[in-house]
């Protein structure tokens, strides 16, 4: 096709767009609502995925021990747990050094109020090999003598691990039904666009304008819109993203660590954009042409 | 050279609207097909463009197998052709000029060409004082001179005209006849549709008659080298532009039209 040609149907298909100005912006305000919660959707599973990857890596049980309980027998428990065969690490914690620990993060004028006495108990963290045998082996770590309790990120991490096994069937459907959506209210436009050029159509059918010629500026039609929903979207997501991060950061610092959309994302937004354009066009047009469109002298 | 043999056609709903035509209209000739609402003429007219296919016989235009035209064909086979509609079909946003060279637009003629040949047609229709018009402020007569325009600008072997007259003052209708006619003489094949048979005895012209599907009269070729000498002596060329026209190889098969000052 001739450079000229492509510039006329191209300028065509801007015409289409500002012909039909307040349908066309009222499905790109559609399809940018419909992208900007499939980011939300996708940005909560990496969190999530980012989370659970966290929770993961340090895998650690704290097994606590009575606080009476005399160093040396400690150190026996510990080698009790070690025995255990899915255990891989166990680091003993005396009372004294969960007391250091916790003299960071508290106020010293609460130490002040214990008088030199030390309530908390000496504990083990216990790495487990293997998170899916975690029932067996915290049952194993409790039935030894001298444990009180256990508490453990595993917990965290099964939750997690539900939550995001849940939440990508959830994901996925969101993506179908969006795809589907964009897909809809695309074709729907160029439909609405055609109708009201349903003249220039049977002009250019009567004097011999080839399919691709009538098609293009429907097509180019779909892709800006797709395409301008897509830059949106990814620009809505991103403030929304970057606003979120600000009002949580002081409350819980933890929550830097976690990427919010990638480039990835927004270069999906761009290519479903067009991919639905695309489509959405083709389709209309081609079932268009095929019924009423197909007429020359009607 | 357009020819129907044994062409039939049978709609959907079971109406017989062309039975057993046969039609032979060499080039460069003049058709009128007259007959009442129904009779098929505008079947006939789609069948010629392929808008319909017929159910039974065979279309042949230039050697050219209507009927087995492939589906990328049918728009290059198109654009040996000019439509001219009733009710116009001009674009009310487009300017004259613009609604002509959409034509050319869509079938991908550089904008150079188009800046070159719209103006010429314009004159060639007498409209050359009105492209910057919107059709809506022209008169039904002008407006059809428009569909005309367009219809010839991309140089069509035939212009096929669907009851033009339809939509026009009938005091105008003589004046797009004969605009018609002088196409005609140019060396473009016309074939005109109308139930006006008043107007069709004011033009020495082959008749085509159809009645309830089938041709019921049909006066034949009439010779036009004859005719262009008597015509011009009944009615001058279409002066609206105030140009004379010359007819250049009236008789050869070039379809270039062209116009002298
Ligand atoms: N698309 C169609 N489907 C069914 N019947 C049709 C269709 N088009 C035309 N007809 C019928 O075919 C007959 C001829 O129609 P047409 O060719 O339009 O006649 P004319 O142009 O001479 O008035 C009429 O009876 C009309 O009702
Ligand atoms: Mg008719």
């Amino acid at each position: 096709m001739k450079t000229g040609s492509m510039r006329y149907l191209i300028k065509e298909g801007f015409n289409n767009i500002r012909g039909n100005f307040s349908i066309s912006l009222s499905s790109v305000v559609i399809l940018i609502c419909c992208l900007f919660l499939t980011g939300v959707v996708v940005v909560i599973s990496a969190i999530s995925n980012q989370a659970l990857r966290v929770v993961e890596a340090q895998n650690k049980i704290t097994v606590y021990l009575n606080s009476d309980i005399p160093e040396s027998d400690a150190l026996l428990i510990g080698s009790k747990i070690q025995e255990i065969s899915n255990v891989s690490e166990c680091n003993f914690c005396s009372k004294e050094k969960t007391m250091e620990k916790f003299s960071y993060v508290v106020p010293a004028d609460v130490f002040d109020l214990l008088e030199g006495h030390n309530p908390v108990e000496p504990s083990f963290g216990v790495s487990m090999k293997d998170l899916s045998k975690y029932d067996e082996t915290s049952n194993e770590l409790k039935g030894i003598e001298g444990v009180e309790s256990i508490t453990d990120c595993a917990e965290w991490a099964k939750k997690l691990t539900h939550f995001n096994n849940a939440f990508s069937y959830v994901k996925i459907c969101i993506i179908v039904m969006v795809i589907l959506v964009s897909l809809f209210i695309i074709s729907n436009t160029i439909r609405v666009t055609m109708y009201s050029r349903r003249r220039e159509i049977s002009i250019m059918k009567s004097v011999g304008a080839t399919n691709l010629f009538i098609r293009v500026p429907f097509i180019v039609e779909g892709i800006v819109i797709g395409l301008i929903a897509a830059i949106c979207a990814s620009g809505a997501l991103k403030i929304a993203f970057e606003l979120l991060l600000r009002m949580i950061k002081d409350l819980a610092p933890v929550v830097s660590i976690f990427e919010g959309p990638t480039w990835s994302l927004y270069s999906a937004f761009i290519g479903m954009g067009m991919l639905c354009g695309v489509l959405g066009g083709t389709f209309s047009i081609a079932r268009y042409l095929r019924t009423e469109g197909g007429e020359v002298f009607g | 050279m357009i020819k129907f043999q044994n062409v039939s056609k049978v709609y959907g709903n079971d109406t017989k609207a062309l039975e057993n035509i046969n039609l032979k209209i060499d080039d460069k000739e003049f058709v009128f097909i007259v007959g009442y609402s129904g009779a098929g003429k505008s079947t006939l007219l789609k069948l010629l463009t392929h808008e319909e296919t017929p159910s039974s016989g065979k279309i042949i235009v230039n050697s050219v197998d209507v009927v087995s035209l492939k589906k990328k064909q049918i728009s290059y086979f198109r654009r040996t052709m000019g439509i001219v509609f009733q009710d116009f079909r001009l674009i009310d946003k487009m300017s004259v000029f613009d609604n002509i060279a959409f034509a050319m637009r869509v079938t991908g003629v550089p904008e150079k060409k188009v800046k070159e040949r719209v103006p010429y047609i314009l004159g060639l229709v007498g409209l050359q004082d009105k492209g910057d018009r919107k059709p809506v402020a022209l008169s039904g007569g002008e407006r059809q001179r428009v569909g005309l325009a367009r219809a010839l600008v991309n140089n069509p072997a035939t212009i096929i005209a669907d009851e033009p007259t339809g939509n026009v003052d009938p005091a105008l209708s003589y004046e797009i006849v004969e605009l018609l006619n002088e196409i005609n003489l140019r060396g473009t094949t016309v074939i005109m549709v109308t139930h006006e048979h008043s107007l069709v005895k004011r033009f020495n012209r082959r008749v085509v008659e159809l009645h309830g599907g089938k041709i019921t009269s049909d006066t034949g070729k009439i010779n036009s080298k004859a005719l262009i000498k008597d015509e011009f002596k009944k009615v001058p060329p279409f002066q609206a532009n105030k140009r004379a026209y010359k007819i250049k190889n009236a008789s050869s098969h070039s379809q270039k039209v062209e116009v002298s000052k």
